[in-house]
């Protein structure tokens, strides 16, 4: 009997069975084919993991020698003999192998490792046009590599192809375009930062921040002041305040002192803090005839901030709130701030130390304690 | 007796497919989930995230019962951890071992005046102590008076912690280095807020660690720590990140989440007598969520970033697993108002009924198939030339997704370094629903019994062999029917009497919140 046949007389004979056996058979037949498909599948992915890390073992070490030479030991090549010398290690110079070499320059830039040469060696082997090819593949995660790996080797160049992003469909990949378009284009790299729709993230507000860094490095960090005063986005408001603070920008107190009367109590809050950042003293005793009238999150802003002014004119101010607040975790942070609160602070903490008792001397006990790093 | 035989055989089967037809659907949300994760995620994140000023803090919290044998090398290990500014709360839960002792000594601790907030209602809280070695500046451990559960631990934990997310971990965990700026990058990438991030554990039994550092993963040798890497393996990629797509992780392992600190709170903390308190916290937090009309999400990340020791042996699985039924008995039981509550919406319709219908019943609907097969076999019903088919169905159907899941795991990332290490899990796939199955099984029923004849079942109760096996004791107990946990052995009252306690008190059908 040939196997059709065979198998025809089993289908005959299946057909002759109650329904539920009928369903049982098929599925397992199902199961056992699924299941060695499934096993052929694991064993072809763990051959080409294998292959990868024979690779990774026998050529990365040597593109990072070829690097390392170029970068930190002044050995010169030009373009086309580090293409070459390149070429030799990897044998065909394709995506996969850009992509290794893209990795270990990353790699160093992680590390931290300095040189003028990177873009000699980025320039020798078209690191540019591979960023490109990836920014246009069909793979999202291609696509975030190259937004990443392009930002990390401070490469400005990609105006139109992240602009493409820009507005895309795939809302991540939007994302990602338009946070990372303030580093990756040398025309206009502000130009979304308005276009914001709903809160940012808390870490589109990290990726935000380290492309404002590079702006800095290289020079071209604008006033944030004009953002903040027209943007209707409250969420980029608090992280623009934030950074006006940060990277210190100077003649925005007028724009401050105008976000202090913001309805936001989150949006007067980080103006507080960023006073006490900018150390625009001037505005303590505004700030100190505010603190009843606000709600918790700005109260803990104003403390921090007069304690970051250090002006020593408003002990008597953390003394008195001290004693009136309820609330244990502002109390540690008033205690903090009096015991950092120049001499006369010190010696003030110390008499409240002597006067107090019960729970709340063991909060100024917690705070005076070096060993407890986090209050 | 025929019409109740074809009842049974219709039931069995529309059961044991719906079951399949779930798994496959999970293994496909799980497929997406995975490649979405892969997809937006990469290693370059950790970078940035570690030299970013606005990393916020997270307190790594893990509570101690009698674990004298690993303390000090799992503390170091979570003292590893590479992130820009955490704290780690060691939680001693009145172990009667040398717990504290080798802690202080090892880390050179003295007690601190610590403002110890009692947010949550803690067995007594006796002292902090903190190191006087600038090394370990970041630990602080809490002495309180046993709880009996590592629900009370975990809450004394929270009200010691600093920062707005922590760290739920057990001290017999070994951590990835990056686990902390894994499990926050979904926190931080969110517009809706995220209440718990989950990773994936799996079993330290074989793999090679070095202060506290894991540096080489295999699976476990053992038959039962490797039965229950591939049960790891499958709940956390097929079934928790499936679930993530659609938001509705059930659970948050108590070996490893992240927590949003404040939705904590306000939600209760944890059930103070809870021996399921990963599931009944995740509950908790979502019912507060939903009470409150707030928008929540529970993520899940596909990473291994943790690394526990299995039960070496029968005695102590099961030991592990009866606290584990009791425990979601016990959830069942406290949170019924949810079950099938359309006001909890997806929690209430969709992830409750399916964990009871396929987790909390399964292991009833088994002993009675296995009892009822019993009396068809005496009295002559089976169908001798169908009832193979019908086993075979199931069987290979469970081997069929464990290749599922032992590609998804591939494919998320290859911890194993050699194919041969990957080929030995497919193996186990074979034996594990002959061998490792009915035991669970037992064990579940058991922990049902427990519950409802109230039996204590105390946390710490799994035996540590210890990392460094070399230097085994040989003078150390062999079973641990001395970590009993709880101090107080007294008979608890009765499933009834406590839910007629509660009607009394006027608690009943009330979610903490």
């Amino acid at each position: 009997m040939s196997f059709v046949e065979w198998l025809l007389s089993f289908v005959y004979k299946i057909k002759t069975f109650p329904l539920i056996i009928q369903i049982t058979i098929v599925l397992t037949m199902f199961f056992i084919v699924a299941s060695i498909a499934l096993v052929i599948t694991i064993y072809t992915i763990r051959k080409k993991h294998n292959k990868v890390q024979r690779y990774l073992k026998e050529k990365v070490p040597e593109i990072k020698k070829l690097f390392e030479e170029v970068l930190f030991e002044n050995e010169k090549y030009d373009e086309i003999e580090l293409f070459e010398r390149f070429k030799n290690i990897v044998g065909d110079v394709n995506r996969e192998s850009l992509d290794y070499a893209v990795d270990v320059l990353v790699g160093f830039k992680n590390e931290n490792r300095k040189s003028d040469e990177y873009s000699h060696v980025i320039n020798s082997l078209k690191i540019i046009e591979h960023l490109e090819a990836k920014f246009d593949s069909r793979s999202n995660s291609e696509k975030m590599d190259a937004f990443q790996e392009a930002f990390i080797l401070n490469l400005n160049k990609f105006d139109a192809k992240v602009l493409v992003h820009a507005y895309s469909r795939n809302s991540q990949i939007r994302k990602e375009a338009r946070n990372s378009y303030l580093a990756l284009s040398s025309n206009d790299p502000y130009r979304f930062l308005d276009e914001y729709v709903g809160d940012l993230t808390k870490w589109d507000e990290i990726e935000l921040m380290q492309y404002l860094k590079l702006q800095s490095q290289r020079g071209n960090l604008e006033g944030l002041g004009k953002w903040i005063n027209y943007s209707k986005n409250n969420s980029l408001v608090i992280f623009l305040i934030k950074m006006v603070g940060y990277f210190k920008q100077k003649g925005i107190d007028e724009i401050l002192l105008e976000k202090l009367e913001d309805d936001n109590a989150k949006v007067r809050a980080e103006a507080i803090l960023t006073l006490g950042e900018l150390g625009i003293k001037d505005t303590e005793q505004t700030l100190i005839d505010r603190y009843y009238t606000e709600p918790e999150v700005c109260q803990v802003a104003i403390v921090r901030t007069i304690k970051k002014f250090n002006t020593g004119k408003s002990l008597k101010f953390l003394q008195e709130i001290f004693g009136e607040t309820n609330n244990i975790d502002t109390k540690k942070i008033i205690a903090e701030s009096i015991l950092n609160y120049s001499y006369e602070g010190k010696i003030a903490f110390q008499n409240l130390k002597n006067s107090l008792k019960g729970f709340d001397l063991t909060i100024l006990k917690h705070i005076e304690t070096p060993l407890i790093k986090y209050k | 007796m025929e019409f109740f035989v074809r009842i049974y055989e219709y039931f069995i089967f529309f059961y044991a497919t719906s079951l399949i037809l779930s798994y496959m659907v999970l293994a496909i949300f799980s497929f997406i989930a995975i490649n979405n994760y892969k997809s937006y995620n990469t290693d370059i994140d950790d970078e940035e995230l570690l030299s970013s000023n606005l990393a916020p803090g997270i307190s790594v919290i893990a509570p101690a019962y009698n674990e004298e044998k690993t303390i000090i090398v799992n503390v170091k290990s979570l003292l590893t951890l590479n992130y820009p500014i955490f704290e780690v709360i060691i939680v001693n839960d009145g172990s009667k071992d040398k717990t504290l002792e080798l802690l202080i000594q090892e880390f050179d601790l003295i007690e601190a005046p610590f403002a110890y907030v009692e947010k949550i209602k803690t067995k007594p809280y006796k002292r902090t102590f903190k190191s006087q070695n600038p090394k370990y500046e970041i630990l602080t451990v809490i002495d309180k008076a046993n709880g009996g559960t590592k629900a009370d631990a975990f809450n004394a934990g929270l009200n010691a912690s600093v920062f707005p997310y922590y760290l739920n971990t057990d001290v017999d965990c070994i951590l990835a280095r990056n686990t902390l700026t894994k499990m926050i990058k979904p926190i931080l990438n969110s517009k809706v807020r995220v209440i718990a991030v989950g990773a994936t554990l799996r079993m330290s039994n074989n793999c090679e660690i070095e202060e506290g550092i894991i540096t080489r993963v295999r699976p476990p040798k053992a038959l039962i720590p490797r039965f229950q890497e591939l049960e790891y393996i499958r709940s956390y990629l097929l079934g928790k990140m499936g679930w993530e797509l659609i938001n509705s992780v059930p659970n948050v392992s108590g070996g490893l989440g992240m927590f949003d600190k404040e939705i904590a709170i306000k939600a209760g903390g944890y059930g103070a007598d809870s021996h399921a308190e990963d599931m009944d916290m995740m509950t908790r937090m979502a019912a507060h969520m939903m009470n409150n009309r707030l928008d929540y999400k529970i993520g899940y990340i596909p990473l291994s970033c943790c690394w526990t020791e299995g039960p070496p042996n029968i005695q102590i699985l099961g030991r592990q697993r009866t606290r584990w039924a009791s425990g979601l008995f016990q959830m069942f039981t406290d949170h019924r108002k949810i079950l099938f509550n359309p006001n909890y919406k997806r929690l209430g319709l969709i992830t409750f009924p399916y964990i009871f219908i396929f987790e909390f019943l399964a292991p009833i609907i088994e002993a009675f198939g296995i009892l009822f097969t019993i009396f068809l076999f005496l009295y002559g019903y089976i169908n001798w030339s169908f009832a193979p088919l019908i086993l075979l169905y199931s069987y290979t159907f469970a081997i069929m997704i464990s290749c599922v899941v032992i590609i998804w795991d591939q494919m998320t990332f290859k911890y194993y370094n050699t194919t041969r290490e990957v080929l030995s899990l497919f193996l186990t796939a074979f034996i594990e629903p002959i061998l490792y199955h009915p035991m669970i099984m037992f064990f579940s029923l058991k922990g049902y019994y427990s519950f409802i004849t109230s039996r204590e079942l105390a946390w710490g109760t799994m035996t540590r062999q210890g990392f460094e096996t070399e230097k085994k004791d040989d003078n150390a107990p062999k079973d641990d029917s001395n970590n009993s946990g709880g101090e107080s052995n007294q008979k608890k009252p009765s499933i009834l009497e406590r839910m007629k306690e509660k009607k009394l008190s006027g608690e009943v059908q009330q979610i903490k919140t």
